[in-house]
């Protein structure tokens, strides 16, 4: 509802043609010689290639003590095995910024690809893009029929920022490709043993057909409307849909669902609000055993325990404490577990770089590698609505 | 059964031989996956030598020297990662890449690693109260290498002095107190007159004293040239006499790649 302009707002200062064509030019090239981009299997793999650039050494679990920690949680397998749990895993990450999540973030989504030749969905979100990293290996995923605009910005907010066309966006990552809905997407569009980023449908298109078509799931409608998902949602309530699709739908391929800053879309405090998010919320937890069996991981980073609604935080079997804030040693402090193994406090003592991972049972720390983005520019992709 | 390191691997009652292997097997594992700088390929080399009980054979450390002689060569290349190589070199293709690593290990880590592991056998200790109780005698909790302290205190001295080297020197008579270390380092193993050329020969005193990225590349190929092999002899004469120690109340400090 515009009300027309009181404020002249002027122009905005954008870079000029040549300084975008320097920003541009920080970016590594995009890899396209791999066996994923070629489709010739005598050239190396995505992951090799990925591995080689940052120095991460080959996955071997015996390298770990216990193998129902990080192993399991690693390593997809459709055939439990003792201690191993059999489909899809899941953790939640908890640390303050600053202290690795985003570049675990990217470090386990190179190991998901070695390790079971996952598809790899990173959530893609208009104000972030911490998977910048392996943008030279990203398969860009965008809903169809909308407007896309990218820009560019320093870290510098002083730096003028550039803005590209959807074409340009191709200097920086592999491939863009474009999706007409959930099924679409998992069906035609991800591939094995890839990278994707994957922006939401911000108009939900399909979203709606793929709840009906599940007649087990039924949560109340949102006041005054005749539908759970509808487009008038927050782009992030494609989510839901796409996990149910997935689910329901297949193909049941290997794959990782990694969630960054996950209190955009499930926090503690989702209410059944005008959009149902409540609801969506109950969506996602009924769900979330299919998903494990059904082989879809999903991996979720946020700041506290509270960045992620309780219904969902009681489903999750694997956590891991970031550097910088103490691991709980009661199992009060974590909610849907009954013991917590640890006796001490030992995370809050870590350098970044090292971090706790624990279920149930037993716990153990791990090491990744710095992961770091050849520039200091961020992505911003955002999407309209018509 | 399930073992206290995890696998299904015997319970160590001669955890020396295990910290050995161990040792070797990180080295490896980060060789494959690319060395991330020319110094650390310098100091990988240092890592494996004394890792490995001075076996690995001399011809290897003439060979590293020559990659480290005017362009990089192809070798040394091959073993750094992509944003480490310099030159033609950025051309590299991935799969040589690939195999000059795995040549490297398997024509010369593999038989140094054997000849060290049958060197340490006859005298590593067997803790036949101890096998998989977690507790002084396991291989995840060993400080020294294979839980020789004076393998250890060498290997200290060693960083040390490759380290300086490395960064230059401010001074000539800073030659000298280096000399000391190097002296340390090689275990006694470096001619009579080693320090003393350092110290003579003005080219010598110019690259060592140098600030350019020319006297850094050179000082790369001294350590390769004159460090490494000393080092290599010193090793293997010390390893004749290091006698082992369980390293008790030691916490397992460093967590592996996940």
């Amino acid at each position: 509802m515009s009300t027309g302009k009181t404020i002249d707002w002027g122009d905005e200062n954008v870079a000029d043609d040549e300084t975008k064509r320097e920003i541009l030019a920080q970016f590594p090239e995009p890899v396209r010689t791999t066996r994923q981009a070629t489709g010739n299997a005598s050239r190396w793999t995505d992951e090799r290639h990925m591995r080689e650039r940052f120095g991460v050494p080959a996955w071997d679990a015996t390298r770990f003590d216990y193998p129902d920690v990080v192993p399991n949680c690693w390593e997809h397998s459709w055939e439990a095995d003792g201690d191993r749990i059999a489909g899809g895993t899941d953790f939640l990450a908890r640390g303050k910024p600053g202290k690795g999540k985003s570049t675990l973030a990217n470090y386990v989504a190179v190991r998901q690809v070695e390790v079971n030749n996952e598809k790899v969905v990173w959530r893609g979100s208009s104000s972030r893009s911490e998977w910048l990293p392996l943008a030279p290996y990203t398969v860009l995923c965008l809903p169809e029929g909308v407007p896309v605009t990218a820009r560019l910005e320093s870290k510098d907010p002083t730096e003028p920022a550039a803005e590209l066309d959807v074409d340009e966006l191709e200097a920086i990552v592999r491939e863009v490709r474009r999706y007409s809905d959930p099924v679409d997407l998992n069906r035609r569009v991800l591939d094995q043993g890839t990278f994707h980023v994957v922006y939401p449908d911000p108009r939900l298109r399909g979203c709606q057909e793929v709840y009906e078509r599940d007649a087990e799931k039924r949560y109340d409608t949102p006041p005054n409307r005749s539908t759970l998902f509808a487009e008038e949602d927050p782009a992030n309530h494609w989510w839901f849909a796409w996990a149910l699709a997935r689910v329901n739908h297949g193909p049941h391929h290997w794959a990782t669902w990694i969630c960054d800053e996950v209190g955009d879309i499930a926090p503690q405090s989702a209410r059944k609000d005008q959009f149902g998010t409540f609801q969506k919320v109950e969506l996602l937890k009924d769900m979330w055993v299919d998903a494990r069996k059904f082989g879809l991981s999903i991996f979720l980073f946020g700041h506290s325990e509270v960045d992620i609604h309780e219904k969902i935080r009681h489903k999750i079997r694997w956590r891991i404490q970031m550097p910088g804030t103490a691991n709980p040693t009661t199992a009060s402090d974590v909610v849907g577990f009954e013991s917590v193994p640890m006796d001490r406090q030992v995370t809050d003592e870590y350098s970044i770089g090292k971090a706790l991972m624990y279920n149930e049972t037993h716990f153990e720390a791990f090491r990744w590698r710095d992961m770091p983005s050849a520039t200091s520019y961020k992505l911003k992709i955002e999407e309209g609505r018509t | 059964m399930e073992t206290s390191n995890g696998r299904d691997d015997p319970d160590p009652y001669r955890p020396a031989l295990v910290t050995l292997s161990q040792d070797v097997r990180e080295r490896v594992d980060e060789l494959l996956a690319g060395l991330e700088s020319e110094r650390r390929a310098l100091e990988w080399l240092q890592e494996i030598t004394i890792r490995t009980l001075g076996r690995i054979e001399r011809p290897v450390y003439v060979d590293v020297a020559r990659q480290y002689r005017g362009d990089q060569g192809v070798l040394l290349a091959a073993i750094l990662r992509p944003t480490a190589r310099r030159g033609d070199m950025r051309e590299l293709d991935t799969a040589i890449v690939e195999q000059m690593r795995e040549r490297l290990v398997a024509h010369h880590v593999v038989p140094a690693h054997r000849d060290a592991f049958r060197r340490l056998r006859v005298d590593a200790t067997e803790y036949v109260d101890a096998g998989g109780d977690g507790d002084a005698h396991d291989p995840k909790r060993q400080r020294f290498i294979a839980m020789r302290p004076a393998l250890s205190e060498l290997e200290t001295w060693q960083d040390r002095a490759l380290a300086s080297l490395l960064e230059g020197f401010d001074d000539r008579g800073e030659l000298l107190e280096w000399g000391q270390d190097v002296l340390q380092a090689t275990h006694g193993e470096l001619g009579k007159e080693w320090v003393t050329r350092l110290y003579n020969e003005p080219s010598t005193v110019d690259v060592l004293l140098g600030e350019s990225d020319a006297d850094a590349r050179a000082r790369r190929l001294f350590a390769a040239h004159h460090l490494l092999p000393d080092y290599r002899a010193g090793v293997r004469v010390l390893s004749g006499r290091a006698s082992e120690l369980p390293d008790e109340g030691t916490q397992k400090t460093e967590a592996s790649f996940a």
